[in-house]
């Protein structure tokens, strides 16, 4: 079915997604972490992570959990009593706010690895 | 087709105020069947905006004998003045009854039911403008309605949304039941009961400009006409001063009550020319002659076929507070905000002050002796009691809806023990079968939306807020036309399933025979009252005159017979604002 | 100033074959017409099968709720003016199709049905009215102007996944009585959306809001009766 999508249902689509991620991810990371018995399977990992496209996979994460972060404030207050006339400007400092930490995190973080 | 039967104690045609009041009121000693064509919380009650009038005295000191005397004097003395005693009397008790029902009325400070000033009501007879309005910011028809539908449900009375009536089966004098149809999917119902209450509302759509929905067709009222019943005061018909201009959509009195002025295109107050001491206030009648009168002699806005109506001088918050529908009205269909602009308006056909008579407990009468069929009952618009004479006044709508709407329900369930069950022959079922299969099997070459069309405009021109004698022969030949082309319509859906093609060639039939009506009425009183002005016969004639017109459909045509005006308390006088 | 619009209706009519299809009409419409009398136009000049509700056709009933261009709203409230040359006309999304752009609203009402929408007050009446302060009548002000449309449950896309789901409308009718200091039925409702299907299960989405064509702001009700139900919670129920 075809639906105009708006700032709201879009934000709150969003927050969606990167909440499914966010549980798989937390789900494989786990699953990752317990087979960590011994010094020789840990270096064993962590050489293979030390490939770049896992870098760029953690950049997408780290985005992610920027975006679920900042929508879960948005909805705290929205709860708390905050007005919801402005739950669209919300939605947008929101967006601005993700982008501003994620391009200057990115930028430390990239630093760091090359 | 499908035939299901049913049996109520009381069938009920109609969901608004009125409907929805005896439903209650028969809810408790009876079964009750509440048919409307539409979903009830749609009813056109929904759309009343301005108020509902009692002498609470809430505001400022107030008295049912002073609203009886407006009352009295606002329907040009033509109102029987025994019912409008009962129904002001009646009105404080009503409203707080309906309070206690959980209708949301506005409050003063002191916690009371907050009241406003409206048309045409005063104190001290006629002295100054009195607040004694209650409503609900400026949905007081929303507000009411749904609180009465809200109470229905609490006592399970049951509803047939969606189902229109195509006969009202009446035969030794006595109710039998209904015959509709269920609009979505096309079955037949026939409903057998011992009484039946019509409170279907007005017929406006027979105009072209119009503050009523589409659903009022009045087709009710054909069909008892058509059965030998009469129909009373058909020739009054009231038109609303402020509609906006070129969509008839209503601009409140309530907007006046609160202040508002109506400017001519010189930018003056022409209202203190037609009534110096009440001004904008006076009854709705006055002030749309007075306004068309404006446009007639040239005084229109920029010369044009329309005056403003100014609200930039009141206060914003009471704007906000007391008139938030108009202002979204005007808003969006006009884009203008009436806090910094006047409105275009203009008049539109609004109510209708005739209908089905009755005598003060509902019954519907069979014959101006005051005879009555057996087991019918009507209330609201549609019925005729009369307590709006030849013109009603704002606010006096709601309460006339239900006053009488618990009157006449309280009288439908004391009479039960003496009427018997009705029984509806196969006969008439195949009849109304036949007559839907001839619609939709005729093949000739008219629409139903240009038959409709012609009777609308044919109407607002000849039979509106001025009439003239030539014109309104030429407007009866005209309906005779249309009644040929009538036989002539083809509609292209046949389905069966929410047919509304079908319906509304139904309806359009029992249009034209009421337009015939009202314009036979409106031909044979020559004299002008109330909202029935005759520019050949521009007096008021009590010698003549002072009596009700009862129509009659005979095998030539409209005859009518007279039954007198009750005047108990009022002598007749001149009607000066 | 008239200009032409191409009305892209589906239509769905149960007798023939095949049932749904779109029909595209061109109208011509000067700029104070709406959609409402584009389709009536249509009704009666071109097609005299198109349904559609209608009463009151100034944005008091609700009768006239459709999806127009992607977004439910009021045909007679939508100016044509407004809208692109090619406007997509839909029946209400999510509930049943009887007939071409009228939906099945049985669904919808049993829904208010449910939170007892009416004044529940065994009290003796005093003799006059009750008294309640403008302040307490103001609370409930907002929710009064709801006309049932429609237009917010069925754009809810909570609604879309579960029809179980009260909906806007509903909840807001619920508002109107629990925050109504006449009523005594507090309790009960509240018991009724502090439920599975209730008020837990809006995720503040805003749709309804976007939607609804007396600009009333569903979501903050919801919110408030939230905070209610978790007052209550702590309270461990009790006033």
């Amino acid at each position: 079915m075809r639906y105009r999508l708006n700032i709201g249902s879009l934000t709150w689509l969003v927050h969606r997604i990167t909440g499914i991620i966010l549980t798989l991810y937390l789900i494989a990371h786990i699953y990752v972490l317990s087979h960590l018995s011994d010094p020789v399977t840990y270096n064993k990992l962590m050489d293979f992570l030390k490939n770049p496209i896992f870098k760029i996979f953690e950049l997408i994460l780290f985005a992610i959990v920027l975006k679920h972060l900042f929508g879960g404030i948005r909805i705290t207050l929205l709860e708390i009593g905050f007005s919801t006339k402005y739950h669209k400007t919300m939605s947008y400092i929101g967006a601005f706010l993700v982008f501003i930490i994620w391009i200057v995190g990115a930028f430390y973080f990239l630093k760091e690895a090359f | 087709m499908e035939i299901i039967k049913h049996y109520f104690d009381v069938v009920i045609i109609g969901s608004g105020l009125a409907g929805c009041r005896s439903a209650i009121e028969c809810s408790s000693h009876g079964t009750v069947g509440v048919l409307s064509k539409l979903y009830p919380t749609r009813s056109h009650s929904t759309a009343a905006q301005g108020g509902i009038g009692a002498a609470l005295g809430n505001e400022e000191e107030d008295s049912p004998e002073w609203h009886t005397y407006d009352t009295v004097k606002g329907s040009d003395f033509l109102g029987d003045q025994d019912a409008i005693e009962i129904m002001c009397y009646d009105a404080i008790l009503t409203i707080i009854e309906l309070e206690h029902m959980g209708v949301p009325f506005s409050r003063t400070p002191e916690g009371r039911i907050a009241q406003r000033r409206f048309g045409g009501h005063t104190k001290d007879f006629g002295k100054t403008p009195v607040r004694r309005a209650c409503y609900s910011a400026d949905r007081t028809g929303h507000a009411v309605l749904f609180a009465l539908y809200e109470q229905c449900q609490l006592k399970g009375v049951k509803f047939f949304q969606e189902f229109q009536v195509l006969d009202i089966v009446i035969e030794n004098n006595a109710v039998q039941g209904v015959i509709a149809v269920n609009i979505k999917d096309g079955s037949l119902h026939v409903f057998e009961s011992k009484a039946i209450v019509v409170a279907t509302g007005g017929y406006g759509k027979i105009f072209k400009v119009t503050s009523n929905a589409y659903a009022t067709t009045g087709e009710c009222l054909s069909m008892l006409l058509r059965q030998g019943l009469p129909l009373e005061d058909m020739e009054f018909f009231q038109f609303h001063p402020t509609g906006l201009y070129g969509l008839g959509i209503l601009i409140t009195e309530g907007a006046r009550g609160e202040g508002g002025i109506l400017l001519n295109g010189k930018g003056e107050r022409f209202m203190e020319r037609y009534a110096p001491i009440i001004k904008d206030l006076a009854p709705r009648d006055m002030v749309s002659r007075a306004i068309l009168n404006e446009i007639r002699e040239g005084r229109g806005i920029d010369g044009k076929d329309y005056v403003y109506l100014d609200l930039r001088h009141v206060n914003k918050k009471i704007i906000e507070e007391r008139l938030p529908e108009i202002t979204t009205f005007c808003k969006i269909y006009m884009g203008i905000d009436p806090s910094e602009a006047p409105i275009p308006v203009i008049p539109t056909a609004h109510y209708a002050m005739g209908g089905i008579p009755t005598d003060n407990d509902g019954r519907v009468l069979r014959d101006v002796d005051g005879s009555v069929v057996e087991g019918l009952y009507a209330a609201g618009e549609s019925a005729c009691v009369s307590v709006h004479g030849a013109n009603r006044l704002g606010c006096n709508s709601l309460l006339d809806t239900v006053v009488f709407g618990k009157r006449a329900g309280k009288t439908a369930i004391s009479q039960l023990k003496d009427v018997s069950k009705g029984k509806i022959k196969k006969e008439r079922i195949s009849f109304i079968v036949e007559s839907i299969n001839t619609i939709k099997e005729s093949k000739g070459k008219e629409t139903v939306a240009s038959v409709r069309r012609d009777l609308q405009t044919s109407m607002m021109d000849k039979c509106s807020v001025f009439r003239k004698e030539k014109e309104l022969m030429m407007l009866l030949e005209e309906l005779q036309t249309l009644k040929e082309r009538y036989k002539e319509i083809y509609i292209k859906d046949k389905s069966n399933i929410f047919n509304t093609e079908l319906l509304e060639a139904i309806e359009l039939g029992h249009m034209i025979t009421l337009a015939e009506v009202i314009a036979s009425s409106a031909l044979q009183r020559t004299e002008s009252r109330g909202a029935h002005y005759r520019e050949d016969y521009p007096e008021r004639d009590d010698t003549n005159w002072l009596k009700h017109t009862f129509a009659f459909q005979g095998e030539k045509g409209i005859y009518f017979k007279y039954k007198p005006v009750k005047l108990t308390r009022f002598k007749p006088e001149e009607r000066k604002y | 100033m008239d200009k032409y619009y191409t009305f892209k209706i589906k239509r769905y009519l149960p007798d023939e074959n095949p049932q749904t299809r779109w029909d595209e009409f061109r109208v011509k419409l000067n700029s104070i017409e709406r959609v409402l009398d584009g389709l009536i136009k249509i009704k009666e000049t071109r097609d005299g099968t198109l349904t559609f509700r209608k009463s009151c056709a100034h944005g008091v009933c609700g009768s006239c709720a459709m999806k127009i261009s992607g977004k439910n709203r009021l045909a007679c409230q939508t100016l044509v003016k407004d809208m692109p040359e090619m406007i997509e006309i839909e029946p209400l999304p999510a509930l049943p199709v009887i007939k071409d752009l009228v939906v099945d609203m049985s669904l919808f009402f049993r829904k208010n049905d449910e939170v007892l929408p009416y004044l529940i007050n065994n009290e003796t009446p005093p003799e006059r009215e009750r008294i309640q302060s403008p302040e307490d009548q103001h609370k409930i002000l907002e929710s009064l102007t709801c006309v049932m449309c429609g237009s917010c449950t069925t754009a809810c896309p909570i609604f879309w996944a579960d029809k179980e789901y009260l909906g806007p409308s509903a909840l807001l009718k619920a508002y109107r009585f629990i925050f109504d200091t006449r009523d005594r039925a507090k309790e009960q409702r509240l018991a009724t959306i502090n439920s599975e299907h209730g008020i837990w299960r809006c995720h503040s989405i805003f749709n309804c809001v976007e939607v609804c064509p007396k600009q009333i702001d569903i979501t903050k009700h919801i919110l408030l009766l939230k905070r209610l139900a978790v007052k209550r919670g702590f309270k461990g129920g009790v006033e």
